[in-house]
């Protein structure tokens, strides 16, 4: 077994008997539907909206090279530069010799998961740099040394008091300020002057506008602006999927993704950057950077079933709805990318080898395509990975050999009802005569938990023929 | 480093030769997303009240005892002063304050971010309550830094959506490097869930709307 | 509308051997309501449990062998129907049969004169014969769990509950959270069973908490996921299938008398619906009647009990 399986295991049947951890998380999530609801309301119609967005990220999607050497223009002819990162290695080292090269000694960062998933921030530690997330919940789980648990609330999973704990700890704000306002507070307090003294600022992308040739970013606490405006060097991470063809469509996504995202109308900043500081402007980066990222988007792209994937706004919502998210929270994925979307992608990024088993973690109840703002066939999607799983061998060898008997056994009715119904017997058995429960049970994964229903003498197939005959029916 | 480029590239349009078919709606959101907007003053007025946006309609009578009592009301210390964007309309109105008021036309981030910040905007949206801004107003750091953000505008500027505010902002400051859509005073719930207003951005946002 | 249409009975492999009296019920209700129905005993299984955990290729051959029995030549010229009590199966045989055809063009072929012939039972009744009102008599508090693929796969929402409020008594109840997952999943709740059991769990709290007497569901499987777990825990709440609720009362004929008063429901639901004279006694566990006890490890201990 891999040790990405194994420490997937552990930690979901940890979490999964973590009756406070899930309180935590659902009440959380409660607002949030709340709030997802009304947001709904706002629109003459969310499947409408559902509908239009998917076909323009399809489109993106389709045309995904002209669209991305569009945006590209724009920015370079505002005197912004744009670097092609094949992968997450050829990222890190094109932003740690731009910080090299520009004298940085400390970097402000606002949210990013792609920077999550290139590793970056190791990447600056290891370098020497100072590196600070601004975003108040990014800000948290760094303090803890953690990832994020979520990729849009990172701090889903913490109470409020121990996020008092925490910067009584690591702030020094005093005992008594604990409010939600009060730690807000001691954030703002200690990341402006941050925000003045880095070097650099490192932002993520929610989308790259084509036809303006700018990068659009959503947010709520201002930080990304701030990001933004005060370093003398701007640089963008965000994968190359990003695109959207026109400035006119964020009248669409913006709500889209801030309704799905939080259930807000539309975030408090939603922002458009093109280029550094232009000619007469008053202030703003010397220096604008954006790094596309490939990583396996491209393996993506190439596979027509699931290619829709990158059509991913990362709203975050069908982690909010998904069952198994619920119970085994954000971190016991292990990976960047968590819930249905990550469930979906990083199998594609990574491998079915490694990765395939977040895939099985499903119970494929379909609430997260149901909810996803781009149609996103998530659950769909899953059942294909598995069937790569498969595929490539990957699956355990006892449910390789169990199929094929499945298969031999339902081949011939005769067969399969003589066998079900020594089954049926031996089932009657072991409930007899097996503790349920007990390791000589095989069916423990079920009975430790749950009653099965008792055997009955007679199937359905064999009442039928009994009855029906005596009726003069036919079989 | 254009090596990566064509890679790339090379790999997009090697994965894209199924041709998948693509074709971009138009009106993305028009009426059958998003029901019109009749009244757009009013939803304007309605909006800003939910997102906690504060707005005073004004005339140019009654504009500048307006500003002087939003400005009366700001406790933030910084060193007292109101940065105000080099634009003759706002010239005008800040001569107008009292006296004592000390004004600044230059921002100077790395200085104490003073009381509040005076700007105009490119466009409103009625749709949201929301204030659409430039790096032209004033700079980046002058509409996001200060405690208090406020806005000098006109009706006139009110659009009904989103679109046709950012349509008219790029037409009126074509080359700005930044626009921002600016909803209400910035603000976070990332801690259970609760919302808090004024995270890193201002934490009250003020417009003053001349509608004559 | 034919009359008296001819319905090929498909009963899902686990129905067959663990839970024939939501079969049982399923063919009274369908005679009730005039149908003529026939048990294609060639059938088995429709293959999901392969398919659902990527084993296409095992599953294939299942998917072949299920269309020459409900779609072949003789199939369609004696069936105008294929009805099945349990939302996922039929998910399986309509939404899914497809994608395993996808390159495969025989498949593809036999399959093919399934499309407009398979349905879910509820699904059958209400929007193929329109009829909501089957003469049921059940006077007790019910609340529905939406299984997944009924809800989101076949689109269903009113018309079980439609079916419900028909039945003469019968006190609708809508529980909390009625279309979250009860974490069956399928080879889910064996594989991820830790997980799957807390779904279980969460699910039949919201079940205790609005009240009722039964749950039920239009799938079977998702109502031996809640009713395994009620079982394990104190209260009486018992899970039972839409089918078994329809069939309750049809023997007093649609001319019974007036609506049971509430007067008359027992405070314990001692009536069990599986009046069939000559079908299996078990059913969908129940909550035992002594508070649950430690499991003893004492032989022949079980063989006592009957349900």
């Amino acid at each position: 077994m891999s040790s990405t399986l194994h420490s997937f295991e552990q930690a979901a049947t940890r979490a999964a008997h973590d009756r406070p951890q899930q309180e935590t998380v659902r009440t959380s999530l409660g607002t949030y539907n709340r709030a997802l609801n009304a947001g709904r309301e706002r629109f003459a119609s969310w499947s409408e909206a559902r509908h239009r967005a998917r076909a323009v990220k399809a489109d993106a999607v389709a045309h995904l090279g002209e669209y991305l050497e569009q945006f590209e223009a724009g920015i370079t002819s505002r005197g912004g530069h744009v670097f092609w990162a094949e992968t997450a290695a050829d990222a890190r080292d094109y932003i740690l010799d731009l910080a090299r090269r520009r004298g940085v000694r400390s970097v402000i960062k606002s949210k990013s998961m792609v920077s999550e998933e290139v590793h970056l921030g190791a990447a600056l530690e290891g370098a020497g740099l100072e590196a600070v997330e601004s975003d108040l919940g990014e800000f948290i789980v760094q303090l803890r040394n953690e990832p994020p648990y979520h990729i849009v609330t990172p701090a889903m999973h913490l109470r409020r008091a121990q996020i008092a704990a925490l910067f009584q700890q690591k702030l020094g704000t005093p005992a008594g300020a604990d409010s939600a306002e009060d730690l807000t507070m001691a954030a703002r307090h200690y990341m402006r002057a941050r925000f003045a003294s880095a070097g650099m600022g490192i932002t993520g992308a929610n989308f790259l506008i084509a036809d303006a040739g700018m990068v659009a970013i959503t947010e709520n606490e201002g930080n990304a602006r701030l990001t933004a405006s005060l370093p003398r060097v701007h640089v963008v991470l965000t994968g190359i999927e990003k695109i959207l063809p026109r400035l006119t469509d964020l009248a669409l996504f913006w709500p889209l993704l801030s309704t799905a995202g939080t259930g807000q109308a539309i975030t408090c900043y939603s922002s458009l950057i093109g280029g550094p500081r232009q000619p007469g402007e008053a202030d703003g980066p010397e220096e604008f950077h954006v790094v596309l990222l490939d990583n396996g988007r491209t393996r993506v792209l190439a596979d027509q079933e699931r290619r829709d994937t990158l059509q991913c706004i990362r709203c975050g919502a069908c982690l909010n709805v998904c069952p198994v998210f619920h119970t085994i929270g954000g971190h016991a994925y292990g990976t960047t990318y968590s819930g249905p979307i990550g469930a979906v992608l990083t199998p594609l990024l990574r491998g079915e080898k490694e990765f395939g088993h977040l895939s099985f973690a499903s119970s494929l109840c379909g609430a997260c395509t149901e909810i996803c703002p781009v149609e996103i066939d998530l659950h769909h999607h899953l059942i294909e990975n598995r069937r790569d799983s498969a595929l490539q061998h990957v699956r355990p060898l006892p449910e390789r050999i169990g199929m094929r008997a499945f298969r031999w056994l339902m081949s011939d009715a005769a067969r399969y009802a003589r066998l079900a119904q020594l089954a049926r017997h031996l089932l009657r058995f072991k409930n007899a005569w097996v503790p349920e429960g007990s390791p000589l049970d095989l069916l423990r994964p079920w009975t430790a938990s749950r009653d099965l229903p008792e055997p009955p003498r007679e199937s359905f197939r064999e009442w039928w023929q009994r009855t029906r005959q005596e009726r003069g029916g036919h079989a | 480093m254009p090596k990566g480029r064509d890679h790339i590239l090379g790999r997009i349009r090697a994965a894209l030769a199924d041709r998948p078919p693509g074709g971009l709606p138009e009106d993305v959101a028009g009426a059958a997303v998003f029901a019109p907007v009749a009244d757009p003053l009013a939803r304007f007025q309605a909006e800003c009240q939910a997102n906690r946006t504060e707005l005073h309609l004004v005339t140019a009578a009654n504009e500048a005892d307006c500003l002087t009592a939003v400005l009366a009301r700001e406790k933030e210390g910084g060193d007292g002063t109101i940065y105000v964007q080099d634009a003759p309309a706002l010239r005008a109105l800040a001569a107008r304050l009292p006296a004592a008021t000390q004004t600044n036309l230059q921002f100077a981030p790395a200085q104490p971010a003073g009381i509040a910040s005076l700007t105009l905007c490119e466009a409103l949206v009625a749709r949201t309550g929301s204030v659409l801004v430039s790096s032209r107003c004033g700079g980046r750091a002058a509409t996001i830094l200060p405690p208090t953000h406020i806005v000098y505008a006109h009706a006139s500027q009110l659009h009904a959506e989103i679109d046709a505010a950012l349509l008219a902002a790029r037409s009126q400051s074509p080359t700005a490097s930044l626009y921002s859509l600016i909803t209400g005073p910035s603000r976070t719930s990332d801690i259970e869930k609760m919302l808090v207003l004024g995270a890193h951005g201002p934490k009250r946002l003020t417009v003053l709307l001349r509608t004559d | 509308m034919v009359t008296r249409p001819r319905i090929a009975l498909f009963i899902p492999c686990f129905v067959d051997q663990l839970l024939p009296q939501v079969a049982q019920a399923m063919v009274r209700v369908l005679e009730r309501v005039g149908c003529q129905v026939e048990f294609p005993a060639a059938q088995t299984c429709c293959g999901q449990p392969a398919f659902s955990t990527g084993h296409w290729a095992e599953a294939r051959p299942l998917a072949l062998r299920f269309a020459e029995i409900f779609a072949g030549p003789e199939a369609r010229q004696s069936y105008d129907a294929v009805v099945c009590p349990s939302g996922s199966c039929t998910t399986m045989v309509r939404n899914f049969f497809p994608a395993l055809a996808h390159g495969d063009a025989a498949l593809a072929q036999a399959i093919a004169p399934l499309h407009g012939r398979v349905f879910e039972f509820s699904e059958y009744l209400v929007r193929q014969l329109n009829v909501r009102d089957v003469g049921a008599s059940f006077p007790y508090r019910v609340t529905f769990h939406d299984g997944c693929h009924a809800l989101r796969e076949l689109g269903l929402y009113d018309e079980p509950r439609e079916l419900l409020r028909a039945v003469r008594g019968l006190e609708l109840v809508e529980m909390e959270e009625t279309t979250e997952c009860c974490g069956f999943g399928g080879a889910f709740s064996m594989q991820m069973s830790d997980i799957s059991a807390a779904l279980g769990q969460r699910k039949a709290a919201n079940v205790e908490r609005a009240g009722v007497d039964f749950v039920t569901s239009c799938d079977p499987s998702c109502l031996m996921q809640i009713g395994g777990t009620l079982a394990r825990q104190p209260g009486r709440v018992r899970a039972i299938h839409l089918a078994e609720i329809l069939a309750a009362g049809l023997d007093a004929g649609l001319d019974a008398g007036p609506q049971d008063s509430g007067a008359e429901r027992s405070a314990q639901p001692s009536a069990r619906t599986t009046g069939d004279a000559g079908g299996a006694r078990a059913g969908l566990r129940g909550p035992r009647d002594a508070p649950p006890a430690k499991r003893a490890a004492k032989p022949g201990a079980r063989a006592e009990k009957r349900p």
